[in-house]
Order: C-alpha cells, then sequence, then structure tokens
C-alpha cells in the first residue's frame, strides 16, 4: 500500500515537472553569424516558442503561461496553436520587428485519459 | 489468467481508440498574431497548423483521424493520415479564410511500430503541416 502511494506521488510530481511550461528562445545577432534571415528586410532574430501541458481528457490540468514564457499555470487551456503564437509574435513585436516570417508549428497530443500536448512554434523576427 | 488477457486486450484496444485517430486544424489569427506581417508582401490572413493521427494495420488504416471532417474519427476507411490528406486540409482552411496563397508550408510525418500483442504488424503514424495563409 505504502508503495503504491509513494508510487502515486512520484507520478504527480513528474507530472508537475515535466508538464505545464512554456518556453522562448531568441537567436540574435551573435548566433545568427552575420547571416540574414530573408532576402529583404532587416533581420532581428530567429524565434522558437515551446509550450506543453497535461489534460484530463481536454480539460487542461497544469499547461505552460502564454502571457508569460516559463510560467505554468492551472486549469488554463493555453497549449494550442493560437496561444502559442500569441507568445511568438508578442516576443517579435517587443524585439522591434514587424513581421515574423516563415512561421512554422508542430501540435501533439498523446495519451490514454489523461494526455500531454506540445506545440512548438519557430518564426524569423524582420522589420 | 484469461480474464487477465482479455482485461488487458479491452484496455489496449480503449488506449487505441482513445490516443489513436485524432485530426485538428488549428490557426493563429487577428489578434493573436499581434500586428505582425506573416510575409514580405500581401496581405497576412492567418498561421495555419493541420495535425493528423491514425493506428494502422500494416498499411491499412484501423483508426486515423478524419480529413472530411476534422476533429473526428473515423474506422477502417480513411487512410488519412498523409502529407497529402492534410495538405488538403491545411490549403482547403486557407482558402475558406480568404487567401489566395499558401506560404512557407512545412511538414513532418513519422510511422512508428507498436510491438504489442507481434512486432511490425501495428504502426502509429503521425503527420503534421503548416503554412501562412496569404491574400
Amino acid at each position: 500500500m505504502k508503495i503504491k502511494l509513494l508510487l502515486a506521488l512520484c507520478a504527480t510530481v513528474c507530472a508537475v515537472i515535466f508538464s505545464g511550461c512554456s518556453s522562448v528562445s531568441v537567436a540574435q545577432k551573435t548566433d545568427l553569424n552575420n547571416q540574414a534571415l530573408v532576402p529583404a528586410g532587416t533581420s532581428i532574430a530567429h524565434l522558437n516558442a515551446q509550450n506543453s501541458g497535461f489534460y484530463l481528457f481536454s480539460l487542461p490540468l497544469i499547461t505552460g503561461g502564454t502571457d508569460e514564457e516559463g510560467t505554468t499555470v492551472f486549469g488554463q487551456d493555453t497549449v494550442s496553436v493560437s496561444k502559442t503564437g500569441n507568445l511568438l509574435t508578442k516576443t517579435s513585436q517587443n524585439l522591434g520587428a514587424t513581421k515574423s516570417m516563415d512561421m512554422a508549428s508542430q501540435y501533439s497530443c498523446m495519451g490514454f485519459i489523461f494526455y500531454v500536448r506540445n506545440v512548438n512554434m519557430s518564426a524569423n523576427a524582420v522589420k | 489468467m484469461k480474464l487477465k488477457h482479455l482485461s488487458m486486450l479491452l484496455a489496449l484496444g480503449a488506449a487505441a481508440v482513445f490516443a489513436a485517430g485524432c485530426s485538428s486544424v488549428q490557426k493563429v489569427t487577428g489578434p493573436d498574431l499581434n500586428g505582425q506581417a506573416l510575409s514580405a508582401a500581401g496581405t497576412t490572413v492567418a498561421h495555419i497548423n493541420v495535425s493528423n493521427t491514425g493506428f494502422y494495420f500494416l498499411k491499412f488504416p484501423l483508426i486515423t483521424g478524419s480529413s472530411k471532417s476534422p476533429g473526428s474519427i473515423s474506422f477502417f476507411d480513411e487512410n488519412s493520415v498523409k502529407v497529402e490528406e492534410a495538405t488538403n486540409m491545411l490549403t482547403q482552411e486557407s482558402a475558406a479564410n480568404g487567401a489566395t496563397k499558401t506560404v512557407d508550408i512545412v511538414s513532418t510525418a513519422s510511422s512508428n511500430m507498436v510491438p504489442i500483442p507481434i512486432p511490425f504488424l501495428f504502426f502509429f503514424r503521425t503527420v503534421n503541416v503548416s503554412g501562412n495563409a496569404i491574400k
């Protein structure tokens, strides 16, 4: 009984640690080695936004926050292309870009009763 | 013992139904774009993502996400987990939103063998296509 309880506790801790995290990576000037990202316009950065979350069927339990990267929220359906796209374009806008070019996205949902959803998006910030 | 095997098979079947066979069309549009253009020329309409998964016996579809009706499950009759079908869904959604071009199309597809109950018979396929709708 104690072992079962410990296992359940471990599973819960893993769920909290591994799911429900959003991040935005920004590869700027120094990382671009003077390479332009688009044929026309001024390249600012290559951006990548990731978000993941833990769901009970389609009900969000623990998800990454999209209002601010690196945060975890509870009970909010944030692991979608629209919310992650918002986070990506907001970061692009904050860097002074007027265009987010070559935007691409990947979405996945895996599980049984409990699901882990992932969204991965990238774009090039240009002005 | 037989009951245990039967319940395991039932659980696997239920898992296959719930985990496999899901299609979705999602888009980033309007205020979610934060005023960012997605292309150098033309009017930005939306960024669109299409995802589809399915459970196959060899190359025969068992449970797949429907490409005709996104969000619903198709049993045995739709071989829809393909880049061609997903691209069709993407461009259809793009056209339905008033776009005349779908640029920057990127696709990923994978097929993973499910080793239970017999290896090399059952496969889990996924396809993901995204593009930017412009007019």
